[in-house]
């Protein structure tokens, strides 16, 4: 056996060896979607409104604290939708007056799974960061969200509040 | 004894005299969303592109495809037409498909289907259009330095038909031609809508009362976002459907009930001598120009019903009627304001339009750009020999791609969305 294109090969105790160049993206970027067979992580992110707010999964931010690890969203394989579709999501829900709280009685800004992607009107808006699709019972990750969120909110003078993700 | 090696993904093992060899693909680094490969289908002899999946509103765009491309494309649709990846509504779909033909044992060569993006689908290119010597349209530098001439005046395109019309200029030695394709979103959304009727009241006062009705027409039942192929019109860019030469008062007029958005434009350029007016084959060089980067969003403004302007209120006074579920707005106006009442109807549909907006993303809030792009120029210095170095090389880089280097720009978002 020779080492053609792209590969390194050598011998040791253990046997034959053979490297080659690694795939997978080489752009490092916010709320990457780390499914796992118990979840999915998300890399640290922002959604920068009145305050920049870290999204949250239970109550821990999504790229851990002081005293917490990482936190796992656990996935349910009932939530998708026609096209065997299911979406992580960042949700926020802004205060009355379309504020994010510096310390608020309930997470106003989290990570959730929804079986649709989007919601720009109402009194929450969703913004997707990533389609899974079931595969050999694994999740498949899409990754959609690659920079941090401007979050901006109005309420127009009739119907409901709009959000847009910027 | 050692089970023999196989090869996996990305792999490639060859035999000679000598022994095994073992390759493997180069790394081919990130990938951008809507990332456009154009391919030769040598089965189909025809080109297409492969998109990296992207996604609006953080839904994949559907490609109207076919299942013999399919099979022709990844090779392993046929007798697997469901698979992990599949939803209920792909099976359902493939499910009537399969019951309508004879054949159960797979779709038929010819059978269409809608694949979503991220199944990576052949998109089919077949309407090229003519740029360079025996084309119409002005060739991008790029392609000038690789030998495309810049066009005949006297071609023209019917069509897929390319026909020389008035002279009989030989075309400079080593010619190459070029064809290019668009690959653009085509996004469905409601419209507005708006009918004219004029009235004369009578011949005492002289007076013609003109009402406009606006209303609304839903996007086609079957519509869905999609990739489309052919020639991007740059009004769809615009995503306003009307120009201030549209004259409103002179007929119906109805918005376009979508939106459409540039992914990438395709070339293909010919081997030398081409003769003018060949068909695109194997032999040609394709290329990708991107216009798409990034995931996108999309939104139109919400629906008013009710639309208040002061310019028909100075003339002689705004009636509106809402009628059910749907809001109209009648305008009067006299025959001396007819010029005002042209414009003003123009302001209203102007004003009222449904044309949605795209925009990626950027956490930056309206601007499309992370950070600046453009970098100032070097300023020339006493040294001419290294400035005309570093000119040379700045123009080198210039042409040496289609694409802007990254970061790249995403699209900016429309502010009059947020009110």
């Amino acid at each position: 056996m020779r080492p053609g294109s792209n590969v390194l090969m050598g011998r040791n105790p253990l046997g034959t060896w053979v490297q080659g160049p690694g795939g997978g993206a080489d752009f490092s970027h916010p709320f990457t979607v780390f499914p796992s067979s118990a979840g999915a992580r998300v890399s640290r992110g922002l959604v920068i409104a009145n305050i920049a707010v870290e999204p949250v999964i239970g109550k821990v931010p999504i790229g851990g604290d002081d005293k917490n690890p990482q936190p796992v969203l656990n996935l349910d394989d009932s939530l998708v939708d026609d096209l065997g579709q299911s979406w992580v999501c960042v949700l926020v829900i802004p205060n009355a007056d379309g504020k994010l709280d510096a310390k608020p009685d309930k997470p106003q800004v989290t990570v959730v799974q929804r079986a649709f992607p989007i919601a720009l009107t109402g009194k929450g808006g969703l913004v997707p960061l990533a389609l899974l699709l079931r595969r050999n019972g694994h999740w498949q990750v899409f990754q959609i969200a690659m920079f941090h969120f401007r979050y901006e909110t109005s309420q127009p003078a009739s119907g409901p509040r709009k959000h847009f993700f910027l | 004894m050692t089970p023999p090696l196989r090869v996996s993904h990305n792999t490639l093992l060859t035999q000679n005299s000598l022994g095994s060899t073992i390759s493997m693909s180069r790394h081919r680094g990130w990938g951008h969303p809507w990332l456009t490969e154009p391919k030769w289908m040598p089965k189909k002899k025809a080109w297409a592109a492969f998109v990296v999946a992207g996604f609006v509103n953080g839904t994949a765009p559907m490609v109207r495809t076919t299942a013999g491309d399919m099979r022709e494309a990844n090779g392993t649709f046929y007798g697997q037409l469901v698979d992990a990846m599949t939803g209920a509504a792909e099976i359902k779909q493939l499910a009537q498909l399969v019951a309508a033909t004879d054949d159960t044992s797979g779709l038929p060569d010819k059978t269409v289907i809608d694949v979503p993006l991220y199944k990576a689908p052949p998109v089919s290119l077949s309407e090229w259009r003519a740029i360079g010597w025996d084309g119409s349209a002005a060739v991008p530098l790029f392609f000038q330095d690789r030998g495309v001439n810049k066009p005949k005046s006297s071609t023209i395109q019917q069509g897929e038909v390319i026909k020389i019309v008035a002279g009989n200029l030989a075309p400079p030695p080593g010619n190459r031609l070029l064809r290019a394709c668009d690959i653009f979103l085509h996004q469905p959304r409601t419209a507005l809508t708006s009918s004219l009727s004029t009235t004369t009241s009578g011949m005492a006062t002289g007076m013609t009362l003109v009402t406009q009705t606006l209303s609304f027409r839903p996007a086609a039942p079957n519509e869905m976002l999609k990739i489309q192929t052919g020639t991007f019109s740059a009004f769809q860019q615009n995503s306003l459907n009307f120009t201030a030469a549209t004259n409103a008062m002179a007929s119906n007029y109805e918005e376009k009930n979508w939106d459409e958005l540039l992914v990438s434009t395709v070339y293909l350029m010919s081997p030398p001598n081409t003769p003018p007016g060949s068909q695109p084959d194997s032999t040609w060089q394709a290329f990708a120009k991107h216009n798409l980067f990034w995931n996108i969003y999309w939104a139109q403004p919400a629906v008013q019903p009710f639309f208040n302007t002061d310019i028909f209120r100075s003339i002689t006074g705004l009636v509106s009627v809402l009628g059910a579920g749907a809001g109209t707005t009648a305008v009067n106006s006299i025959t001396a304001s007819i010029n005002d009442a042209t414009q003003g109807a123009l302001n209203l549909l102007q004003a009222q339009s449904l044309a949605g907006t795209f925009w990626t993303p950027t956490g930056g809030g309206t601007t499309s750009t992370y950070p600046a792009t453009v970098a100032a120029p070097a300023k020339p210095t006493l040294d001419k020999a290294a400035d005309a170095v570093a000119k040379a090389r700045a123009k080198a880089k210039l042409i040496s791609s289609l694409d802007p280097a990254f970061p790249y720009e995403g699209q900016k978002f429309n502010l009059s969305l947020l009110t």
